[in-house]
C-alpha cells in the first residue's frame, strides 16, 4: 500500500501536473512512427510543391520599358500635372485649392516641392483628396493625415534645408501644422508649383480562376487661388509653366486672373507589382497542410478507434486538460514542422524565382529579417500550427477520420477554388469568412484584388484571425462534447 | 484512503437499454471479489462507471470514499484492465506504458519493473499490434499495476491466456490481494473464478443477484446431495423417488439424489439389487452453483444488453 490521498494541491503543482500531461502526449506522439512520418513528409511536400510553384511562375515587370524607381530603388508611379518654378534655398509656397473634381476617392490637388522633374525623383506634397482628407506625403513611402474634407482649403510648404513643413488652414489665416518630412537629397534648387494627379481606376475580371485586370484613366480637375511664394530667390508664379509629369496625359493648366485651373491624370506612389514571390516560394503549404491536418485528425480519432480514449481518461479524469495537452503537442510539433518548411521553401526557391523574374527593381531582394518576409515565414508555420489543432479539435468532435480530413480540407481549400472563379466582390467576402483567408498570411505586400489567388484579397492579420476563430470553436465543441459524453 | 469500491444504487441507461439498474455491492480490501454474470449482464458497465468514463444516470460509485473523477493521480489509487485490445497497434509496449507514467508523475523505471512483473521484458521494444491476445493481456496487467494502487479491477482477463498464463494470472490475483489490495475480476464464466475468488457478486440484466462468499455458496449449492453411478440409471431412479428423494440426472449413468442420506441411498439400491459402481457425497462447482442461482431467471442469457463482456 504506497497510495495515500492528497490534499488538494497549489497552482504550481497544477502548472507541473499540466507539463506532465504535454510530455505524456509528445510520447504518445512520437511512439507512433507514421505520425512523425506524416509530419516529415508535410514538409516534404511543402517544400516540392513551393519549388515547383516557383518553377512554373515567371514575372515581365523589370522588361516594362517605362520603369520608374524611386529614391529607394523601389518601383514607383510618378505622373501628375505639375505648374511649377524654380525655388533656391529656404522659402515657402502657399495656395487656397478652391475647388476638386470627384475624378478619383485619390486624386490630388495641392502643393508640391520636388527634386526636379524627372519621375521618381524626391519631393515632398501636401494635397488635398476627394475621400481620404488632407495629406502630407514625402519620397513614396511617407503618408501622413492632416485634417478631413477636401477643397476648398488653404495648404502651404515650408522648406527649411532638407525639411519640409505643411499647413493647412480652413481661412487662410488661422494655420495647423500637418507635419514635416525630411526628403532626401534635395537639391538647393528645387521646383515648387501646384499639382493635379487622379490615379486610373482599377477594373478586375474573374472567370474560372484567370483574372483580367484593366486600368482606365481618369482626369482630375482642381482650381487655385492666392499663389504665394514667400523666398529670397524664386520664380514669380505668374511665370510659373504647366507640364505633364511621366505618363501623365491630357493635362494641362489655364489662368484667368489670380484663379489656375489645372487638368491632370496619373498617381504618385509606390507601385510595386502585384505579385508576390516570397508567397509564390511558400506556396507549397497549401498542399502540406492537407498532410497536416490528416495527421492531426488521426491523432485524435485514432483513441478512439482503439478505444485508447478510455486508458487516456482513466489516466487522466480532467478532459479538458487532456484536450489542452494534445493540443499544445500538435500545435508545437506542426509549427517546428512548418517553420523548418517555410524557411527552406524560401531559401530553395530563391533563386528559382530570381531566374523567373522576381528580381529588382522590381521585386527588391527580401531578406528573411525584413518584417513582412519574417511574417509570411512564421505566419506560414503558425497557420499550419493552427490548422493542426482546429483539424484534433474536429476530430474529437466527429470522432470519425475520413469526415474530420474532408471537412476540415474542404474549409480551407474549398473556399479558394471558389473564391477563384467569382467576382472579386463576392471572392473577398470569402476569404473573410472561410478559414482559407488565413493564407493571405504568405503575402508580404498590400491586399490587391489584381491576382488569381483570392486569398491575396485580404489582409495577413485578418486572414489568420478568421482562421484563429474557426480554431477556437473548434476546441470549446470538442471541450464541451469530452465533458458531456461517455468515453 | 480505505482500499475499496463501492457501488451503490447505480443506474445507467443507453437509449432504451437499461443496462444496470439499481446496482449495490461493495469490493473489500485483501479479497479478491469475483463480477460474475453472463454477456451483457452490465459488468463492464459498471467497471466503466467505477472509472469515470460513463456517467451513471443515478447512484455513485466510490473509490477508496471518493469519486474517480476527483482524484488527482489516479494510477496510484486504482489499476484497472479493461479491454486488452485498447492499444495503437505501432505504438511500442514500452512507450504505451511510459506516457501513462509520465502523465501520473510516476518514475520511468516502473515501466521496466511492471513490463518484468507480466513478463514481457522481452517484449518491451516490440509494436503493441504485433502482440498476441495473451500478451496483450499481459500488458493491460501492467499498465494496471503501473501505480502500485491499492485497488485494481480486471474486466475478463482471462480471455486469450494460455493455461499457464491462467495459473499465472490466479496467483498474481491472489498475491495481490494477500498484500491487501482490493481486487474485483470479472467474468461470464464462473468456473474461471473457483480457484481464484474469495468472493462473489453476482449479477443478471443489470441487478443484483447475490453477494457471497465463495464457501457459502458452495456448501449452499452442494446441500447434503449425492452423487451416484450406476448402469441401471431409470430403475435407480424410479426406486429413490419412490423412497422421497429429488433425482436429477446429470449423465448417461450418473444421477445426483438430495433429500436422501448415502447410506440410505445404498441401503435402497442394494434392497433392490440394482448395481452402482460409485456412490459419494456430492461437491458442487461454482458453474452448478451460479445455474442454480439463476434458474429462476433464465432470460438472463438472452438479455438484450449494449455491452457484450
Amino acid at each position: 500500500m504506497t497510495a495515500t490521498l492528497r490534499p488538494a494541491r497549489p497552482r504550481a503543482e497544477h502548472v507541473a501536473g499540466f507539463a506532465r500531461l504535454v510530455h505524456a502526449e509528445w510520447t504518445k506522439f512520437r511512439s507512433v512512427p507514421g505520425w512523425v512520418a506524416g509530419m516529415v513528409a508535410a514538409v516534404a511536400v511543402t517544400v516540392l510543391v513551393s519549388l515547383l510553384a516557383a518553377s512554373g511562375s515567371g514575372s515581365d515587370a523589370n522588361e516594362a520599358s517605362e520603369l520608374v524607381t524611386g529614391p529607394d530603388g523601389d518601383l514607383v508611379s510618378d505622373a501628375f500635372h505639375f505648374v511649377h518654378g524654380p525655388m533656391t534655398g529656404d522659402g515657402s509656397v502657399t495656395v487656397q485649392v478652391t475647388d476638386q473634381d470627384a475624378s478619383h476617392d485619390g486624386a490630388m490637388a495641392g502643393l508640391m516641392i520636388k527634386d526636379g522633374t524627372t519621375p521618381g525623383s524626391a519631393y515632398a506634397a501636401v494635397m488635398v483628396t476627394p475621400a481620404h482628407g488632407v495629406r502630407l506625403r514625402a519620397d513614396y513611402d511617407t503618408d501622413i493625415a492632416g485634417g478631413d474634407g477636401g477643397a476648398p482649403r488653404w495648404l502651404r510648404l515650408d522648406r527649411s534645408g532638407a525639411e519640409v513643413t505643411a499647413y493647412e488652414s480652413a481661412d487662410g489665416a488661422e494655420w495647423t501644422e500637418i507635419g514635416t518630412v525630411r526628403v532626401r537629397g534635395l537639391l538647393e534648387t528645387a521646383e515648387v508649383g501646384a499639382f493635379v494627379a487622379s490615379p486610373p481606376e482599377m477594373r478586375v475580371e474573374r472567370q474560372a480562376g484567370s483574372t483580367s485586370v484593366g486600368e482606365t484613366a481618369t482626369i482630375g480637375h482642381a482650381t487655385f487661388e492666392e499663389l504665394a511664394v514667400d523666398a529670397g530667390d524664386a520664380a514669380d508664379p505668374e511665370r510659373w509653366t504647366g507640364d505633364d509629369i511621366g505618363q501623365a496625359m491630357e493635362g494641362g493648366v489655364t489662368r484667368a486672373g489670380g484663379t489656375l485651373t489645372v487638368t491632370g491624370s496619373g498617381d504618385i506612389g509606390p507601385d510595386p507589382p502585384d505579385d508576390d514571390p516570397v508567397q509564390i516560394g511558400l506556396f507549397g503549404a497549401v498542399v502540406g497542410l492537407m498532410v497536416v491536418v490528416a495527421v492531426a485528425v488521426l491523432c485524435a480519432t485514432s483513441e478512439y478507434r482503439r478505444s485508447l480514449i478510455r486508458t487516456t481518461f482513466a489516466v487522466t479524469p480532467r478532459r479538458g486538460q487532456v484536450l489542452a495537452a494534445k493540443a499544445v503537442v500538435i500545435g508545437s510539433v506542426t509549427f517546428v514542422a512548418g517553420l523548418v518548411a517555410a524557411v527552406a521553401a524560401f531559401l530553395l526557391t530563391r533563386p528559382l524565382l530570381r531566374d523567373a523574374g522576381f528580381a529588382p527593381p522590381a521585386f527588391p531582394e527580401p531578406s528573411l529579417l525584413d518584417g513582412p518576409v519574417l511574417r509570411a515565414v512564421v505566419g506560414t508555420a503558425a497557420m499550419l500550427a493552427i490548422i493542426a489543432v482546429f483539424a484534433l479539435a474536429a476530430g474529437i468532435v466527429t470522432r470519425h477520420s475520413a469526415g474530420a480530413i474532408t471537412g476540415v480540407v474542404m474549409l480551407v481549400v474549398l473556399p479558394i477554388l471558389v473564391a477563384s472563379a467569382l467576382p472579386p466582390g463576392t471572392a473577398e467576402w470569402i476569404m473573410r469568412l472561410t478559414p482559407a483567408g488565413a493564407l493571405a498570411i504568405q503575402r508580404t505586400k498590400e491586399p490587391t484584388a489584381g491576382l488569381v489567388e483570392p486569398w491575396a484579397m485580404v489582409g495577413p492579420w485578418a486572414g489568420f484571425g478568421v482562421l484563429c476563430l474557426y480554431a477556437t470553436v473548434a476546441v470549446v465543441l470538442a471541450a464541451r462534447s469530452l465533458r458531456g459524453r461517455d468515453a | 484512503m480505505d482500499a475499496d469500491i463501492k457501488v451503490r444504487d447505480l443506474r445507467k441507461r443507453y437509449g432504451s437499454t437499461l443496462a444496470v439498474d439499481g446496482l449495490s455491492f461493495t469490493v473489500p480490501p485483501g479479497r479478491v471479489t469475483g463480477f460474475v454474470g453472463p454477456n451483457g449482464a452490465g459488468k463492464s458497465t459498471t467497471m466503466r462507471i467505477v472509472l469515470g468514463l460513463d456517467a451513471p444516470d443515478e447512484g455513485t460509485a466510490l473509490v477508496g470514499g471518493r469519486p474517480y473523477r476527483s482524484l488527482r493521480s489516479p494510477l496510484r489509487h486504482v489499476g484497472a484492465l479493461l479491454d486488452a485490445a485498447a492499444v495503437h497497434p505501432p505504438r511500442r509496449a514500452a512507450d504505451h506504458l511510459l506516457w501513462m507514467a509520465q502523465a501520473s508523475g510516476l518514475p520511468r523505471r516502473r515501466v521496466d519493473e511492471v513490463l518484468g512483473m507480466v513478463g514481457l521484458e522481452s517484449a518491451a521494444h516490440r509494436p503493441a499490434g504485433g502482440f498476441s491476445l495473451g500478451m496483450r493481456q499481459r500488458l493491460g496487467i501492467a499498465a494496471a499495476l503501473l501505480g502500485d494502487p491499492p485497488i485494481l479491477m480486471f474486466d475478463e482477463p482471462v480471455n486469450g491466456l494460455d493455461p499457464d498464463g491462467i495459473r499465472w494470472i490466479r496467483e498474481l490475483l491472489r498475491s495481490l490481494a494477500a498484500q491487501g489490495r482490493a481486487v474485483l475480476v470479472s467474468s461470464h464464466l464462473m468456473g474461471e473464478l473457483e480457484d481464484t475468488a474469495d468472493h462473489l457478486v453476482v449479477i443478471g440484466r443489470g441487478r443484483l443477484v447475490t453477494e457471497t462468499g465463495v464457501g457459502t455458496l458452495l456448501a449452499a449449492a452442494s446441500g447434503g446431495r449425492v452423487a451416484l453411478r450406476t448402469s441401471h440409471r431409470s430403475e435407480a431412479m424410479t426406486v429413490l423417488a419412490t423412497a422421497g428423494a429429488t433425482v436429477t440426472a446429470t449423465g448417461r449413468e450418473t444421477v445426483t439424489v438430495a433429500g436422501l442420506p448415502t447410506e440410505r441411498v445404498i441401503a435402497l439400491l442394494t434392497e433392490h439389487g440394482l448395481p452402482f459402481s460409485e456412490v459419494a457425497a456430492h461437491r458442487a462447482s461454482l458453474e452448478e452453483a451460479y445455474m442454480e442461482l439463476t434458474r429462476g431467471a433464465g432470460e438472463f442469457t438472452a438479455a438484450p444488453v449494449r455491452d457484450a463482456s
